[in-house]
Parts: C-alpha cells; sequence; structure tokens
C-alpha cells in the first residue's frame, strides 16, 4: 500500500533535482540543502522499492535498504528507477528459469521431514548419484546390474529409481524396472487383501493393528504410485480410511493417529495434521520422531513462530545429525 | 505315461513343431501364429512336442488341433523326479560314467568360451551324453558319486563365501529338465524336419534332435527367449544372493548364482542358434539382439507376422460411419500387458470422452490374482460400467464394434492383434516396444509414405495413452486417415497368404532334403 505511493513520491523528487542541476528552474538552492533533499529521496525510494520488491527476494531487509538507497544516490533518478525495474523483471525471469529441469535436482535431498534418526535404519544404499546415472550414463549393462540390485533397498528409495527407469532407452532396464515395481505393488495389494480378509475375524486391539497395518500398506503402496494424481488421491483416501477406522475401535493406537497425522500432511490438511501428530507425542510417542513432522506441518501452515520454537524443541543430538541440521541452520 | 489327447508316435510328419508353453494349451500370439501355420498348410503333416513347467497348470488344449496334425506329445519339465539308481555291474559303471563326466567337464569348458559360437560338436556330444548308450542319466546327477564331485570341484573354483548348498541345489535344479528332454530324443517323434517356435529348452531340444537324426532344424523366435529369461532372473526371489554388507552403492555386479542361471540359457540359446540351418524372427530388432546373443548374420532372416486380410477386410465399416469411441486391449490378461496403464489411461479418457468404453478382451486364466488386481482397480476408480473384462472373444465379432485396438505392453514382438486391428481398418494405439513402431509408423521408406495407423506412446505413462487415444477417437478426420493407412499397410505387407507361402517354401525345401537324410548313428561313449 505505502511502498507504490512512497516510490512515485521519490521518483518525482529526483526529477526534480536533476532538473535543477541541468536546467534553471527558477528555485534557488544551495549545494548542502540539494544535496540532503536526494538524501532523503534515495533512502524514500530504497525503503519504497524494499517493500514493493521484498517478497521476490529472499534474505535480510536491512542490507536490501541501503542497497536500493546507496543505488539511487549514486545514480539520481537513473538508479531508482533502474534497481526497481532491473529487480522487477529480474525477479520473474528467474522465477520462470527455477521451474525448469535441470541437472542440479536430479541430485536431491529426500523431501522434509527427514526420517527422525532414532527410528533411521541404517541405509545400506543411497539412491542418490544413480538417479544421474540413470539419466546421463551410457553404461547399460553396468545400470542395468545396478537397477536389479535396487531390490536391496527400501521401496520408497527404489521406488523413484524403478520408475525413471522405465523410461529408459535400453529395453532390458525398462523390462527389469517395471518388472520389479509390478512385484511391489503386486506384493502390497496381495498383503492388503489378506489382511483386509484378517481383520474381518479380529477384535479390540488386534483389529485396529490390522487396519493400522492396511493403513501402512496404503501408504507404501503410494511411495510407488505418487505421481499418478487419480491413484495418489485413491490410496490416501484408503489410507486415511483405514487410520481412522484403527483409532475408531482403539483411541490410544499411537501409531494409527501418526500415520493419520503423515496422510493429512499430504492432502494438505496441515491444522488437521499439526492435531494428530501433537495427540500422537500426548500418547506417548517419542517427541524426537513427531517433531519434525509438526515442524514441517507449521512450515506448510506458514506459522514461522511454531516452526522455529518446534525446531527449537528438538533434541540437540539430533539437531546436529546431518541433513537435518541444514533445516535447523537456515529454520531455527 | 504320455497325457497327450493325440499320442501316437508311430505315425511320421513333415514337420516336428517344438513348443515351449504355448500352443495349444496356452492362448497368445504365439499360439495365433502356430494355428495359422498348421492350417494354412494343409498339405503336409505335423507333429507338436509341448513342453510345459508344471502338469498341474495345464488344462485341456485351448485350440482345437487341426486334422493334419498327426501326433502331439506333452512333456512337463518340472515333473517329479523319481529315478532310482542304475544298478549296472560295479567295474563296467566306474569306467563308463568317468569317460562321460570327463567329456562333460570338456563340453562345459567349451562353453564357458563365448568369443565364438559353440561348434555342432558341443551340442552333437552332449546329445550323445545324454540320450547315447551308455548316457548320463538323472540318476547319476542325483546318486551318483562322480556328480556330487564334480559339483563340489566346481565348487572350490566359484567365489569365495558362496553357500555350497545353494551352489549345490541350482546345479541340481537348473539340469533336471534336460534329462526330460534326453528322453524326448532317445524316443525322437519322427519327422522329415524339426522347427522350434523359441530357444531355450525348445530350441536345445531341437538341437539334440537334429544332431541325433541329422534332419534340417530352424527357429522361428518372436520374442527373444534368452532376453526374457534373463530379465526374470534378475530380480527373481528364489535365487539366493550374497550380499557383502560392508559394500556401499547399488551393486552392479549379479550374483553368481544369478549369472550361473544367466549362462545356462545364454548357452542354450547359442547352442540353438548355431545348430539351427536357419533361424527366423519378426523384426529387425530381434534379429539384431539374435547377432548379439550369437547367431550366425548369414543364417538369420525376417520374416514378419501375417493375418487373414481378406477375411478381416469384409468386416470394415464404411468411410462414413460412426467411430465407436471403444478401446480394445485384446491380448491375455498378464502383467506384461500392464493392463494397470490402460485401466489408468481409461479414467484420463472417460473424463474427457464420457461415453467411452474399455473392454479387456482376453483370457484371465493365466495370472488370477493379476486379473483380480485389475478388477479391484477398475472398481476403485469407479470405472465399472466403462472398463469390461469380455474374456476370450472371437475377433471378427469384436473388431466392427470397437474404434482403437489398443496395447499397453511392457515388451511385444509383432503384436498380431494390431495387425488384425489393421486389416479390419481399425487404428491403433501402442507402447513403443519391439515393432510396434514400425507397425504404425512404417518400416521402409515406401511403408512410411502410407502414414501413421495410429499413435506410438512411452510405456506406463497413461496420460500419453490417454491424449493419443482421444486425439483419435475425437478427430474423425485424422481416425479415417490412420484407418486408410492401417489398411493399406496390413495388405501391402502382413497378409497371411505371404507369410504362410515363405514358410511353404522353407518346409518344402527342407522335407525335400529331410526326407533323402538317414539318421546318424553317434559312436557310443567317449
Amino acid at each position: 500500500m505505502f511502498g507504490l505511493p512512497a516510490l512515485c513520491i521519490a521518483l518525482v523528487a529526483e526529477f526534480a533535482l536533476i532538473a535543477q542541476l541541468v536546467a534553471n528552474t527558477g528555485i534557488d538552492l544551495s549545494t548542502d540543502v540539494w544535496m540532503l533533499a536526494h538524501l532523503a529521496a534515495s533512502a524514500l525510494a530504497g525503503i519504497a522499492t524494499t517493500l514493493i520488491l521484498g517478497k521476490q527476494i529472499p534474505g535480510r531487509r536491512w542490507p536490501l535498504m541501503l542497497f536500493f538507497a546507496a543505488i539511487s544516490f549514486f545514480m539520481p533518478f537513473i538508479g531508482t528507477a533502474g534497481a526497481w525495474l532491473s529487480v522487477h523483471f529480474g525477479a520473474i525471469l528467474a522465477n520462470g528459469r527455477h521451474k525448469e529441469n535441470v541437472f542440479w535436482q536430479y541430485t536431491s535431498n529426500a523431501d522434509l521431514p527427514f526420517a527422525a534418526p532414532i527410528d533411521r535404519p541404517a541405509a545400506k544404499l543411497d539412491s542418490r548419484g544413480f538417479m544421474e546415472q540413470l539419466l546421463f550414463d551410457g553404461q547399460t549393462e553396468q545400470l542395468y546390474n545396478k537397477v536389479a540390485a535396487t531390490r536391496h533397498i527400501r521401496d520408497s528409495q527404489s521406488a523413484p529409481l524403478l520408475k525413471t527407469a522405465i523410461g529408459h532407452e535400453n529395453e532390458r532396464i525398462r523390462l527389469v524396472a517395471y518388472q520389479m515395481l509390478d512385484k511391489k505393488v503386486t506384493r502390497l495389494n496381495r498383503e492388503i487383501q489378506r489382511l483386509e480378509a484378517d481383520s474381518k475375524l479380529a477384535t479390540g486391539t488386534g483389529k485396529s493393528n490390522i487396519h493400522l497395518q492396511i493403513a501402512n500398506n496404503y501408504w507404501e503402496l503410494l511411495t510407488i504410485e505418487e505421481d499418478e494424481p487419480v491413484a495418489r488421491e485413491e490410496l490416501l483416501m484408503k489410507a486415511e480410511e483405514h487410520a481412522a477406522k484403527a483409532l475408531g475401535i482403539e483411541p490410544g493406537n499411537v501409531n494409527a493417529q501418526f500415520v493419520l497425522g503423515q496422510v493429512y500432511l499430504k492432502q494438505q490438511e496441515n491444522e488437521k495434521a499439526n492435531r494428530a501428530f501433537t495427540r500422537a507425542v500426548e500418547l506417548g510417542m517419542s517427541s524426537d520422531k513427531v517433531l519434525p513432522y509438526i515442524a514441517e506441518s507449521a512450515f506448510k501452515n506458514r506459522d514461522f513462530k511454531l516452526l522455529r520454537s518446534t525446531l527449537n524443541a528438538i533434541n540437540p543430538a539430533f539437531r546436529s545429525y546431518p541433513p537435518f541440521s541444514q533445516v535447523i541452520e537456515f529454520w531455527a | 505315461m504320455n497325457t497327450s489327447p493325440l499320442y501316437h508316435p508311430e505315425r511320421h510328419a513333415n514337420v516336428c513343431l517344438l513348443l515351449e508353453g504355448t500352443y495349444p494349451y496356452i492362448r497368445g500370439g504365439v499360439s495365433s501364429w502356430v494355428k495359422q501355420l498348421i492350417e494354412g498348410m494343409p498339405e503336409l503333416t505335423f507333429s507338436i512336442v509341448f513342453l510345459g513347467g508344471k502338469a498341474d497348470d495345464y488344462d485341456e488344449p485351448a485350440y482345437d488341433i487341426p486334422a493334419n496334425v498327426v501326433h502331439m506329445e506333452t512333456h512337463f519339465l518340472l515333473a517329479e523326479n523319481d529315478s532310482t539308481p542304475e544298478k549296472p555291474k560295479f567295474w563296467k559303471r566306474k569306467a563308463d560314467k568317468s569317460a562321460l563326466f570327463e567329456r562333460s567337464h570338456q563340453l562345459h569348458d567349451a562353453l564357458l568360451q563365448t568369443d565364438t559360437p559353440p561348434g555342432a560338436e558341443v551340442v552333437r556330444d552332449f546329445t550323445t551324453l545324454l540320450s547315447g548308450s551308455p548316457a548320463l542319466g538323472s540318476s547319476d546327477l542325483y546318486h551318483g558319486e562322480e556328480a556330487w564331485e564334480t559339483i563340489r570341484s566346481k565348487y572350490i573354483d566359484a567365489p569365495e563365501g558362496l553357500d555350497f548348498n545353494h551352489y549345490f541345489w541350482t546345479v541340481r535344479t537348473m539340469h533336471g529338465p534336460l534329462f526330460t528332454l534326453a528322453e524326448i530324443v532317445k524316443s525322437a517323434p519322427s519327422a522329415d524336419l524339426y522347427h522350434s517356435v523359441s530357444t531355450g529348452y525348445a530350441g536345445y531340444l531341437g538341437a539334440m534332435l537334429s544332431s541325433k537324426t541329422a534332419k534340417p532344424f530352424y527357429v522361428t523366435e518372436h520374442g527373444i527367449y534368452t532376453k526374457e529369461r534373463e530379465i526374470d532372473l534378475a530380480h527373481v526371489d528364489w535365487i539366493p544372493d550374497d550380499l557383502d554388507p560392508y559394500r556401499v552403492g547399488l551393486d552392479d555386479s549379479m550374483s553368481f548364482l544369478r549369472q550361473t542361471w544367466v549362462r545356462f540359457f545364454r548357452s542354450l540359446g547359442r547352442m540353438t542358434y548355431s545348430t539351427a540351418d536357419h533361424v527366423y524372427t519378426l523384426f529387425e530388432g530381434n534379429r539384431l539382439r539374435q547377432i548379439e546373443d550369437g547367431a550366425d548374420e548369414t543364417r538369420l532372416t525376417i520374416i514378419p507376422n501375417g493375418v487373414n486380410v481378406q477375411q478381416l477386410s469384409t468386416i470394415r465399416r464404411s468411410t462414413d460411419a460412426d467411430i465407436p469411441p471403444v478401446l480394445a486391449l485384446i491380448g491375455r490378461i498378464v502383467p506384461i500387458k500392464d493392463v494397470k496403464t490402460f485401466i489408468r489411461g481409461m479414467r484420463i479418457i472417460c473424463a474427457t470422452v464420457p461415453d467411452a468404453q474399455g473392454w479387456l478382451v482376453g483370457p484371465e486364466d493365466e495370472d488370477p490374482n493379476y486379473v483380480a488386481e485389475c478388477r479391484a482397480m477398475v472398481e476403485s476408480f469407479g470405472l465399472t460400467d466403462s472398463v469390461k473384462f469380455l474374456g476370450f472373444q472371437n475377433i471378427q465379432e469384436i473388431m466392427p464394434k470397437i474404434g482403437l485396438t489398443v496395447l499397453t505392453s511392457i515388451s511385444e514382438g509383432q503384436p498380431l492383434t494390431t495387425l488384425e486391428g489393421f486389416a479390419a481398418g481399425i487404428p491403433a494405439v501402442t507402447t513403443d516396444v519391439g515393432s510396434c513402431a514400425e507397425l504404425i509408423h512404417g518400416g521402409s521408406d515406401e511403408d512410411k509414405k502410407l502414414g501413421a495407423a495410429g499413435a506410438v506412446v512411452p510405456i506406463a505413462n497413461p496420460a500419453s495413452f490417454a491424449e493419443a487415444a482421444i486425439a483419435l477417437l475425437t478427430d474423425a478426420h485424422a481416425w479415417r486417415q490412420a484407418s486408410t493407412a492401417a489398411c493399406t499397410r496390413a495388405e501391402t505387407y502382413y497378409d497371411a497368404q505371404d507369410m504362410i507361402q515363405r514358410y511353404r517354401e522353407i518346409y518344402t525345401d527342407g522335407v525335400a532334403t529331410g526326407s533323402r537324410l538317414a539318421p546318424v548313428k553317434h559312436a557310443e561313449g567317449f
């Protein structure tokens, strides 16, 4: 609201001051007064530009404001207009560029939240790097064997690799990737069918745990079919349904509460997710495990105060554990 | 006791077809091709040797056996072996078997030399080893001291840390079916020539039969058997892995036992290629792969599939007729057809073309669990009114009711159903596998000028498949252009009469050669 009128006032003032220098406007200004007026107009331009463009530029506001004011001061009028135009259009261009698929994006870290270190099994193998090989490496024989070897790593890690491998130009790689992915889906579906049959006979805690297992299997299927919008929605709905059933039978089922929170998080129901995770902590789940998820729900909800306080509440031993430490460094 | 409904081993046939897991018990593209071939040449007599896995997996034949099939025998490679050790005189046994095992060592070593194809003498000597007199029998492998010593000595040469138990059972399981093949060779069905429709066990059986009888032997490969086996073996769970817990990163070397299995099937393939008088396949991609696998380039020929164009052209619809928004996936409901991608694609298509229908036309008995998953998927997507499982149907009745034939397969050779659709004037949307791109866009420059007979999409990509299908179904002009190209392409390049005529010439030459040759009597022992 304030930014644009202030920038206009600063530009008009700067224009008048420049005019005073190059043409006789009939106003008699001493050098000191002219400099003071220019300083004030530059400061106003710096503040106004920062207010207008601040959202497009990450980082602290102070240095930015000084930077714009300095440009305006040392390049009267042109600096003010030029800074605004260049940053504005530059940000638009840069924003578009970041949406392209670029090489470095394939070397991605896992999405937030990272698995809490306390529950993380020792990873035998890591998918990072192999994705790049699949996309750019021409050694098909080695790639083929490596794709086959992904059966030794967790589904959440191997699924994106196998999906990438399905699009590989080499038929053997494509086929082995497809068959392995299909085998995983088949295994999980059969397990769900078996558990659904079991749930009809079970009662009480047993029944609640069976529903929890079904929800977990749907959650695992999601890691494989996540980029399929229809399947994703369907699987999330099923996982939610069974986690809710588990809680309906036994409201104290802490793991079901946690799975429900994860599902809500994926469904962008961030407040519901927050409530489910908070309830999981109340029911006795380790806060080391749950707090990163609460932090993620706060982040997605744009509640940065809660995000900071949640991150600060995490056990210092885990906070220093990379790559979690990088999140802490940036956000806490 | 052979369970075949047409077991007449005393009858002589012009052509003996060696079929593994296909006609007449399993429906599919290869089976239809075999049926075409037999029915297309009523002047020749055929016998069939069918090789299956377990007897329980096969019911009654899925096809009526034509009158020119004079004999059929069925054999199951995974049958329980209840052989008991022979008891020859102890001094003779020791001497005979030692020589045989010694020769077996040498032949196995020869197979390890992969730079050059194994010579005809390797197959001949293996044949003599397994079916001569004296021969190495299953009881020698299962109960013989020499076999134990051989396995033990080979194990010592294997990589350190390999579990002996796993190695021992791998060797036994791997070699078991070869003794069944040897039994077939001992009472070889009488024929002028042998024709195997794959490599693998059927191909190796052909190589042994040809070696024993000196009759011509041909191989036709629709899919590449060795490649398909290798891909299965790369991820099956029944082969134990020797994981090194201290190794970091994805391992790019296959475990020793997996390699052993892959090498076994490659060896069967190489021996088949080196013994065959000629090897045929359907398209260039396969031919290149066969050369890579050790086939002799000079003995390779492409003979494409063909369909009954004359018969199917009678059911073409008129040019101004409406295009039914019906997509038919015609084929077995099995994972390799990636039916799930079809179902996912149908969900997208139905959102744009609400009255669209997806028909799954094909047998559902091969993988009931997969069928159940597909049905559950249809239900969960709310597509029960749009996606129908029709089971096996008569093509002549289905084609007039559909607007597109669809293939979402992960692997194909040269799909007959697509060609049948072409002959009936139905364009196709297929995945980019096998020779599908060649069928849709044309192979030669001349063929390409006919235009696209549909669309080719990437595998496992429901969105692309749906987009291509919608584009064809909603644009009558594009559909008619594709239909015209499809008809002309089928008439020009894929007429069954041409295909049958080429095999007729091959068989006629082979029969003439085969009937002149007397069986070769092999040297006994080594």
